[in-house]
């Protein structure tokens, strides 16, 4: 339970040392980069002038640019080749220079791939255009007439055009019935039927009419030539021609898959550059020299200043402890076995820096709980064993987060035992006894157990705070806000046992002690009262709070129940040798699934547990997590032998 | 068959069917903002699976109430003969669950949504998102609780 010492790091040196610093300290990983306060030199206006600060703006623009390049023309790639890219390439410190040395022509893959995209673009759209004129052409197979010649000639008016289905048929007659015409239908699609009319000049007028009641779309081709067949040919052949360009542009990405290496290694390499650009970003500078101001582990001291001494020869280093109430960066350390519960806590937030490092509290009980959820050998044995082999060849969060599975797998079996569930009620069909209870039997006193849980939890988080409170010296306030509560609470729930008066007496104490000192910060006697009153309302919080451990009960039962319901399914359908193979696979899937989906229900209400009922007791948050200036890279890791 | 059977299969039917609706509905909703993130970013896939799978809890709540009754009622072994008093009283138990389930699913579906968009913006926020949702079932839970105890004594 430790929140480690922090110092602070006020470093000058020379500017034409600063790179070479920086890369030391990306490297040894110890030190977090913070801005140096602007107003910590206004003091001395006279040389104030002649400083800078974030001088490094157009590299980090610079480089930003440069990995939004990469980290585009990799997902182009990405997109369109098949084979998977290399996952965590092992380089050497040689590839790195090697790849640096060529960054220009690696950008100029990006550019290609730029060129690729808006290129196919293109095509994708002409596409479409074509396709679109195509559909226009469709109506018109039926029309063995070159467009050209749809003209009038002397004594004849010629008109191809669509009416509307529904008039199609009149439409059709009326024209049919006139002397000196002539109508071929054309075919239909969706709305419109379509027409080629030919009639004598006569009839113009009658025309005119007609072709207003009937809603007569006349068709225009502008200056288009040929058949319409000819014309849809022409265009198929020139959509083909289309396919076959995207084809070869994407043969041509496919050949530069080869690439993806050289670009995730730069991607890196910038990406690490950038980190350190970042940090540098913080520093301020006169013409020949620069300040760094930072975090170091107080443990750390002498190693920071060691990585110094070995690198530069001209620089000056102090270390001073935060002053009192000064926030400084978070590193929790513990025992290995808590270490993973660290990312619970860190998930709701990660301590203050004066607070205190919760973790050896939050390990036991969530591990517990999220036991008690799944409460099952069966399910238990499969958790720990995941939680260990993925643990073994996982990093970072996805390391611990098998860590709080292997323990909470762990819990399980020991529950599992205590409550003679073996992948559900497989143990009781054998013959398997409930060591403690079978929940599914006394389900009132398995919850009872719950709550009882519950409470010790909270006395758990009450019993923190007053820890903290005696640390800080204020042993008045550790007996007034918590001591009396532990009083009424324990008191309150004697009262149902054989130590009745006991508990009479305690929760007297602890209710008229609740009374007299809940409203000592108020002023007047009337806001004592209403303080000491309001406060021992409190209670129904309490009862709530408890209540809430409920659900411990409930997503045991849940899966509980669901693991019996398929084992239930199982032994019906295993009546003969098929049945047996089909009760195997239902067996397997059905608690697959119950294991997913009651893990995951266990991990998130075991969590809410600590977070809403246990960290409003003592918790304070808001801490901001020591995040030192080291190497972080996606694909790639430096071969160990040469690492430096 | 008398009618406190048929009465006890209704609660049965009640119990599986409104949570499952709830939960159905809630899935719902957050698969789909799920579907649009993962469009964008397809290694969002495992946060997204997660809030999505949160509202799915309501559904089995009211199964495990209705198998309670059905192995009260003794579906498996050719279902005992229940009064009609007792039918009603599986009824009555068999609604916190279906009426607070359906509710809270669909509720809890809209917090997952939210959670989706906002896992879309800030990944590292997922156990915030699963948390907030997580809030929403505890009254699924309390119903749970009651529907539980009130089938299991009669």
């Amino acid at each position: 339970m430790a929140i480690i010492d922090m110092s602070k790091v006020d470093l000058v040196a020379l500017e034409k040392d600063k790179q070479n610093i920086l890369n030391a300290f990306q490297d040894s990983g110890m030190l977090e980069v913070v801005a140096v306060e602007e107003g910590s030199f206004h003091a001395q206006e006279d040389w104030f002038e002649s400083l800078s600060f974030h001088s490094n703006q157009g590299t980090i623009e610079k480089l930003e640019r440069e990995i939004s390049e990469v980290e585009f023309a990799l997902s182009f790639l990405n997109q369109r080749v098949e084979e998977e890219p290399e996952k965590n390439i092992l380089v050497r410190s040689r590839d790195l220079d090697e790849v640096l040395q060529q960054k220009e022509d690696i950008l100029a893959i990006a550019s290609v791939c730029r060129d690729f995209e808006l290129e196919e673009n293109e095509i994708d759209s002409k596409r479409h255009r074509l396709r679109n004129l195509v559909t226009k052409y469709l109506p018109w197979l039926g029309l063995n007439l070159r467009l050209e010649d749809i003209q009038d000639t002397k004594n004849m008016m010629i008109r191809v055009g669509s009416v509307p289905k529904s008039m199609a048929e009149d439409f059709y007659r009326l024209v049919m019935e006139q002397e000196l015409s002539f109508i071929k239908a054309l075919g239909e699609e969706k709305e419109d039927a379509y027409f080629f009319v030919a009639f004598h000049k006569s009839l113009r007028s009658m025309a005119r009419d007609a072709s207003k009641q009937y809603d007569f779309t006349q068709a225009h081709f502008g200056d288009v030539r040929g058949t319409p067949e000819g014309i849809i040919a022409q265009l198929e052949k020139d959509i083909e021609n289309l396919y076959q360009q995207k084809e070869m542009l994407q043969k041509r990405a496919e050949e530069m898959a080869g690439k993806r290496r050289q670009l995730m290694i730069l991607l890196d390499v910038l990406s690490v550059e950038l980190q350190r650009e970042n940090a540098a970003y913080h520093a301020v500078h006169s013409k020949k020299t620069f300040v760094l101001h930072g975090w170091v582990k107080t443990t750390n001291e002498a190693a920071l200043e060691g990585v110094l001494r070995e690198h530069v020869d001209f620089y000056k280093l102090d270390f001073a402890p935060p002053e009192e109430d000064e926030p400084f960066p978070v590193y929790t350390q513990n025992v290995a076995a808590v270490t993973p519960f660290e990312m619970v806590t860190n998930l709701y937030s990660v301590p203050a820096s004066n607070g205190i490092d919760p973790n050896n509290v939050v390990a036991p009980f969530h591990a517990m709980f999220l036991g008690l959820m799944m409460g099952d050998v069966g399910y238990g044995i499969l958790l720990a064993l995941g939680g260990y082999f993925y643990g073994k060849k996982a990093k970072g969060g996805a390391k611990k987060l098998s860590g709080v599975i292997f323990y909470g797998g762990l819990f399980s079996i020991f529950w599992g035992i205590l409550l003679g569930s073996y992948f559900g009620d497989v143990g009781t069909r054998l013959g398997v006894p409930a060591i403690l209870m079978n929940p599914m039997e006394d389900p009132v006193s398995m919850l009872a157990l719950c709550l009882g849980l519950g409470a010790l939890h909270i006395l758990v988080g009450m019993g923190v705070k007053a820890y903290m409170l005696i640390k800080e010296k204020k042993y008045l306030d550790a007996v007034f806000d918590v001591g009396f509560w532990y009083f009424l609470l324990i008191g309150l729930p004697m009262l149902m046992t054989p130590l009745a008066s006991t508990g009479q007496v305690m929760a007297l104490v602890g209710a008229v002690g609740l009374l007299l000192t809940q409203g000592r910060e108020k002023k007047n006697i009337f806001g004592k009262i209403l303080g000491g009153l309001g406060s021992l309302y409190g209670i129904t919080g309490y009862l709530s709070d408890i209540l809430s451990y409920s659900r411990l009960f409930a997503l045991l039962l849940s899966s509980a129940v669901v693991a019996m319901v398929m084992n239930q399914i199982a032994a019906m359908v295993g009546v003969n040798w098929i049945g047996y193979i089909f009760a195997a696979i239902i067996f397997v899937a059905g608690h697959a699934f119950n294991l997913f989906i009651g893990g995951l229900g266990a991990y998130v209400h075991g969590s809410r547990l600590i977070y809403v009922e246990f960290f409003s007791k003592f918790f304070m948050g808001g801490g901001h997590a020591f995040d030192p200036l080291h190497k972080e890279t996606k694909f790639t890791s430096i071969e160990k032998k040469e690492a430096v | 068959m008398g009618m406190g059977q048929i009465y006890a299969v209704l609660g049965v039917a009640f119990a599986v069917i409104f949570p499952g609706i709830g939960s159905s509905l809630g899935v719902k909703s957050a698969g789909e903002a799920g579907a649009g993130v993962v469009t964008e970013d397809p290694d969002k896939f495992g946060q997204v699976l997660i809030l999505e799978l949160l509202p799915g809890t309501q559904g089995i709540y009211g199964l495990l109430v209705g198998f309670i009754i059905m192995t009260k009622i003794n579906v498996f072994g050719g279902l005992d003969p229940v009064t009609t008093t007792e039918g009603l009283l599986y009824l009555a138990g068999s609604l916190p669950i279906a009426v607070v389930g359906l509710m809270s699913a669909i509720a809890q579906g809209k917090v997952s949504t939210a959670g989706v968009s906002m896992i879309a913006k800030r990944p590292k926020e997922v156990g915030k998102a699963m948390i907030l949702s997580a809030m929403v079932e505890t009254y699924a839970v309390l119903a749970l609780l009651a529907s539980f105890l009130v089938v299991y004594f009669i």
